[in-house]
């Protein structure tokens, strides 16, 4: 796990003042004359125009966000309560994330005649009291012996949900109903984690105002699992204060969101190139082609593993800035969520760079705990495992959770084993991002560019590279053993 | 020395690591404005477990309480209460 913390909104690569610097995007911010036209109702509307136009192209939930964002852009003093009726209307109309297909087919399979028109109202009701309930009750006996550690016990909660819905002798509309709750529960997971980690804040948000910001309307636009920016903790402390402010962090967010229109097209590119041009084909085709024993030529598995490795990469990166910049023109100066990776020189600090807000949910989730608790007499041991708490089990679990589906799949049983695959990712991660953390980032001394800059981004691109192998997992079926052959066949092993 | 001017010169000190030489005001943000990093923050728990004796298994360990000089210096003063 990365503690090396990048700041994307205060740069550290900023080149000294006085040199001129060419930027893509122009650092529009940072003109008095636009910040102070940002204030004014002409040019917030021109703002949110250019905002909208752009998002237009990006995703077809658009005008939805748009509106909010309007709403909230002349109202910003009801900024919280307007996010909590975006959440509300986001959850009624556009819950795509909900695996409806699962439900229905648990359903199918153990022939349950239920009222699908029901099975979300009730699972959501259900949610809601619950998760207010595990709150209030975390909040009011935080010193009960059974509150002390929350997260631990709303991990037990989810895992006997699930081992309920796998294995309790119930009807059959008594299983489908527990499958929704398992369903429900795990996108909800780290934004009540989040909530409870607020818990001991002086000026904790009531609960209600904290449950309209689980999964706020910009996360719900991309139906990811991570809460972008974390919780209410961190919004608080984000918030712009003042008009100007507003107007800047609004700015900020219509650069995010062009920046991540250049990079939808230079993904577009960038298949067009790889995949038409050159006829490299996908990696899990070539992954395939492995397992059947027709394997391609090594350079070609090369090429293929290189590309699926930087398509994930700008993936993650235009899913982030997305979110980031629907949440920045809210009024939140949220970090960006992948900055500048390929400046990193060191693991760690690509891991940081890579992914901000997932690796921030491990730190909070898992390090910091871990570290606050174990091996307190051995610092590097103390270090070292809490990455591995964070980076591996904290990893591991976060995905498990996420990719639940496989459980309702392949049975709990070979579900888990399935993710020895995806568990040996996570260990080499942890034991790498540890390593790299407490050997630390050398500083230049001679000024050797090749050997300072770009021999440490190379080995540590290809590592990341290499171990991209084992992110794959081919829903659970795959043994490890084919991910080494995989492996070895790039080296011309057979 | 004060605790205040002990945590500033802590402060200063992992500051001036990162070759960041600007001023600092004892309210600033210092990790979620950036200028530090979570490493920073385990540099900061050592030293108030080094020198004041806090646990951060007991009180929890949350980057908000060590996120600005005052926040550290509050946190200071409540574990003393707390003692």
């Amino acid at each position: 796990m990365s503690t090396t913390l990048v700041s994307p909104l205060t740069p550290k690569d900023a080149p000294p003042t006085g040199r001129t610097h060419w930027r893509l995007v122009p650092a529009f911010e940072t003109n008095p004359a636009l910040v102070g036209s940002g204030q004014t109702v002409p040019g917030k509307l021109v703002v949110l125009t250019v905002f909208a136009g752009m998002l237009h192209l990006l995703t077809e939930n658009w005008l939805a966000v748009s509106a909010l964002i309007l709403l909230i852009t002349f109202l910003p003093e009801y900024r919280r309560g307007l996010i909590a009726c975006g959440t509300v209307y986001w959850l009624m109309f556009h819950n795509s994330w909900f695996d409806w297909a699962l439900v229905r087919g648990v359903a199918q399979r153990e022939g349950a005649a239920v009222n699908f028109a029901v099975v979300m109202p009730i699972g959501m009701a259900a949610l809601i009291a619950f998760a207010a309930g595990f709150c209030w009750i975390a909040f009011r006996w935080r010193t009960a012996s059974v509150m002390r550690r929350p997260m631990l016990l709303l991990g037990l909660c989810y895992t006997a949900l699930l081992l309920g819905a796998c294995y309790a002798p119930v009807i059959p509309a008594g299983r489908v109903y527990l499958w929704t709750g398992v369903l429900l529960l795990g996108p909800y997971f780290w934004f009540i984690g989040y909530t409870l980690l607020d818990r001991n804040s002086k000026d904790r948000d009531p609960l209600a105002l904290q449950m309209g910001g689980w999964f706020p309307f910009w996360v719900g636009s991309a139906a990811s699992f991570t809460p972008f920016p974390k919780g209410a903790a961190y919004l608080r402390r984000i918030e712009a204060r003042t008009p100007a402010d507003f107007a800047v962090t609004q700015i900020k967010g219509v650069k995010l969101l062009l920046w991540t229109l250049l990079l939808s097209l230079a993904i577009g590119v960038f298949r067009i190139i790889t995949h038409v041009w050159l006829h490299i084909p996908p990696f899990p085709e070539v992954f395939r082609q492995s397992i059947a024993r027709h394997p391609y030529p090594w350079f070609v598995a090369w090429a293929s593993l290189i590309g699926d490795f930087l398509e994930t990469m700008l993936s993650v990166s235009i899913v982030g800035s997305g979110v980031v910049a629907c949440c920045r023109m809210t009024g939140f100066r949220a970090f960006r969520n992948t900055y500048r990776p390929f400046r990193a020189r060191t693991i760690a600090e690509f891991w940081n760079r890579y992914y901000y807000y997932f690796k921030e949910l491990l730190v909070e989730f898992f390090f910091y705990p871990a570290f606050a608790r174990y091996f307190k007499g051995h610092r590097r041991v103390r270090i070292f495992f809490a990455t591995l708490s964070a980076a591996t089990l904290g990893n591991l679990i976060y995905h498990f959770i996420r990719d639940i589906h496989y459980v309702a799949e392949l049975g709990l049983g070979k579900a888990l084993v399935g993710f020895h695959v995806y568990g040996f990712h996570c260990l080499v991660l942890g034991i790498a991002i540890g390593i790299s953390q407490l050997r630390g980032k050398k500083r230049p001394v001679n000024g050797n560019w090749l050997r300072e800059q770009v021999v440490p981004a190379a080995g540590m691109l290809g590592f990341f590279c290499v171990l991209h192998i084992f992110n794959y997992d081919f829903g659970r079926t795959c043994p490890i053993r084919e991910h080494f052959r995989f492996l070895l066949s790039l080296i011309g092993v057979s | 020395m004060d605790e205040r001017t002990l945590v500033r010169a802590l402060v200063e000190s992992l500051l001036n690591k990162k070759g960041d030489t600007r001023a600092f005001g004892d309210g600033d943000s210092l990790i979620f404005g950036g200028r530090l990093e979570s490493i920073d923050a385990l540099e900061i728990a050592f030293f108030l477990e080094d020198r004041y004796g806090i646990d951060f298994a007991e009180i929890g360990f949350d980057q908000n309480q060590l996120d600005s000089v005052d926040e550290i210096v509050s946190l200071i003063g409540t574990t003393r209460i707390g003692a």
